[in-house]
């Protein structure tokens, strides 16, 4: 079959497999009741709280919604920035 | 006393009155009683689809407004003499009953009839409420589709809610082709994402058109393979043990090009 | 028609009652209280305009009259208006335009035949639609009914009278719905869902699905609703 794809250019995942994809992560938020609007609040303010105690990379920083074996999480993928540490030199 | 079961789906045009119309036959051509009850106030084409438009006197709103008897508005089919049909208005909306009416008429319809079968209205308002009021079970037909999946998760969330009995899948509108090619969802990525028993598989058709267009469902066509699904779907509704139809299609083009060139089928 | 005294129309309003201004009180109070009461039923209810024709009336002859109309049958009397002595003439003309003639007032005899009133429906006002009707549309009107349009299926038609179809009629019909066997429904073309006139239902048979090539009209005969062509239809 995948010479076949392949002979007539298809794309090497099938749109059936994308559909599912995109099926579940829709259903996750669906089913957890949470928009796309309150995980974009729920991110500004963890990056609020937690900036208080370390330096985060905003733009880095992730909030998701997954499914893991028998529960939804929610994910947050906060990268902190390393601080070089400069020794001031008196 | 019979039973009420609900086929519902969330998202419109996917089959449901095809289904109510079609299990409805099959299950009298079984020998049951079975009675329909379009519940798509506004929109109703359970009429048109059993061939019965033209018999219409009165309707589900008479009947809950009592302007009626339910046995005056109970259209008996042209073909099998245990089916009934009870059509819904046409020149009203979906607020013309409510929950409590509907139950007290399932209630009423279960004791003279083995099936009462509910063809319920696309949607999550009013007509959805109605028509699961005064269900014992429920169906949902979705096609193999992202929007058809979604819509039907969110509908088993709601019937959850409404603490009915674990809903039963039917898949419409499968094409075995592209579901060969990648192109469709599968029978096992459905049951997979939406975590319910699967009831049947009805195929793409085009008799499901012509039948529709003739007023006559498809399971009074032996030919038809979708009617062959419904038929099979009915008696597992009887609580039959029937085994899923052959749906694997021989013979297209790719087939017959990867035999002649020796290929073996992934 | 002879002048004999009274007139009943049907209007847009409701009826116009027209009680002649020569003729003397104590007769046409008579005339009037005969008129209505050989149609009783069929008036009660209703809402009327009452026309004094010019005639100038004691305020005792109004009650009387009052008495009479309201009263004794039933009929909510909106207006009254006295076309000899008011200056509301325009008013008057206006509404002329919307009373339809019934075919005995025509003083030419039938002119338009085929949509000939019945004598029972001689006061009923007449509904123009000038629209085609939709499914889940439904037209109920105290009276007849003409659409210039179609009536496509699902929609409904009801009518106390005759329903006139100046297009193609495919869905409900019921003429005559408050049980006048008289009413007739008619189309340019008739396939209709089905078709009800008085208290009988009647449904095309299931095999045919001809389309009809020429206007028709469904009437009662016999206790059955018969459907013919209305070139030659006659009542
Ligand atoms: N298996 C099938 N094969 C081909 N066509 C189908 C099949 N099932 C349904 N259809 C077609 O899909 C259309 C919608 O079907 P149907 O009216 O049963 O859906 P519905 O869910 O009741 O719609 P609505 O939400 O508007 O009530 C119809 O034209 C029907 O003929
Ligand atoms: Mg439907």
């Amino acid at each position: 079959m995948d010479i076949f794809n392949k002979m007539f250019g298809k794309n090497n995942v099938s749109s059936k497999t994308v559909a599912k994809e995109r099926l579940r992560l829709v259903l996750v938020h669906d089913r957890a009741n949470v928009s796309p609007q309150l995980l974009e609040t729920l991110k500004e303010e963890l990056i609020k709280v937690i900036s208080k105690y370390t330096e985060i990379d905003n733009s880095a920083l992730e909030v998701s919604i997954n499914n893991s074996e028998h529960s939804v999480v929610l994910v947050a993928n906060i990268p902190i920035r390393v601080r070089r540490s400069m020794n001031t030199v008196c | 006393m019979g039973e009420v079961i609900v086929v519902t789906s969330g998202k419109g045009g996917v089959g449901k009155t095809t289904t109510t119309a079609n299990l409805g036959t099959a299950l009298a051509t079984l020998g049951y009683k079975v009675v329909l009850v379009d519940t798509d106030i506004g929109l109703r084409n359970l009429d048109v689809v059993m061939g019965l438009e033209n018999r219409i006197v009165y309707d589900i709103v008479d009947v809950v407004e009592g302007v009626c008897k339910i046995k005056q508005a109970l259209i008996k089919d042209k073909r099998y003499g245990s089916l009934y049909l009870l059509p819904a208005a046409q020149t009203k909306d979906k607020t013309a009953i409510n929950s409590e009416q509907m139950k007290q008429l399932c209630g009423e319809l279960k004791k003279d009839f083995d099936y009462v079968l509910i063809d319920c209205p696309a949607g999550i308002e009013q007509g959805f409420k109605n028509a699961i009021a005064g269900a014992d079970k429920a169906i949902i037909v979705a096609t193999p589709e992202v929007s058809s999946v979604r819509d039907a998760d969110r509908i088993i969330g709601l019937l959850e809610a409404a603490e009915m009995d674990s809903p039963k899948l039917v898949i419409n509108r499968l094409r075995p082709d592209m579901v060969k090619r990648g192109d469709m969802m599968d029978i096992d990525d459905m049951i997979e994402i939406l975590a319910i028993d699967l009831l049947g598989v009805v195929p793409e058709d085009e008799t499901i058109v012509i039948s529709t267009n003739r007023g006559e469902p498809a399971v009074t066509d032996k030919n038809s393979k979708a009617g062959e699904a419904y038929r099979n779907i009915a008696r597992r509704i009887t609580g039959e043990n029937v085994p899923l139809m052959n749906l694997t299609i021989e013979n297209g083009f790719f087939q017959k090009l990867k035999k002649l060139i020796g290929l073996r089928d992934s | 028609m002879r002048n004999d005294g009274v007139t009943i129309k049907g209007t847009k309003e409701g009826l116009l009652i027209i009680l002649d201004g020569e003729l003397d009180f104590p007769v046409i109070l008579r005339k009037l209280e005969e008129k209505i009461t050989r149609v009783e039923n069929f008036f009660a209810g209703a809402q009327a305009i009452l026309d004094l024709s010019g005639r100038l009336v004691q305020p005792e002859q109004l009650e009387q009259l009052e008495h009479l109309i309201s009263s004794q049958h039933g009929i909510e009397i909106i207006r009254i208006i006295n076309q000899g002595c008011l200056d509301e003439k325009g008013e008057r003309e206006a509404m002329e335009g919307a009373i339809v003639e019934d075919g005995l007032r025509n003083g030419n005899g039938n002119r338009n035949r085929r949509v000939t009133l019945n004598e029972n429906e001689e006061q009923l006002s007449t509904l123009i639609i000038k629209r085609t009707l939709r499914s889940g549309q439904r037209v109920n009107y105290d009276g007849n009914v003409v659409i210039l349009g179609d009536v496509n299926p699902g929609a409904e038609v009801i009518a106390s009278g005759d329903i006139v179809v100046m297009g193609a009629f495919r869905g409900v019909a019921h003429a005559g719905a408050k049980g006048n066997e008289k009413a007739i429904i008619t189309a340019f073309s008739l396939q209709p869902t089905q078709l009800r006139i008085a208290n009988i239902i009647t449904r095309p048979p299931d095999e045919e699905n001809s389309e009809p090539n020429q206007p028709e009209v469904a009437k009662i005969k016999d206790g059955m609703v018969i459907i013919e062509s209305s070139l030659n239809f006659s009542n």
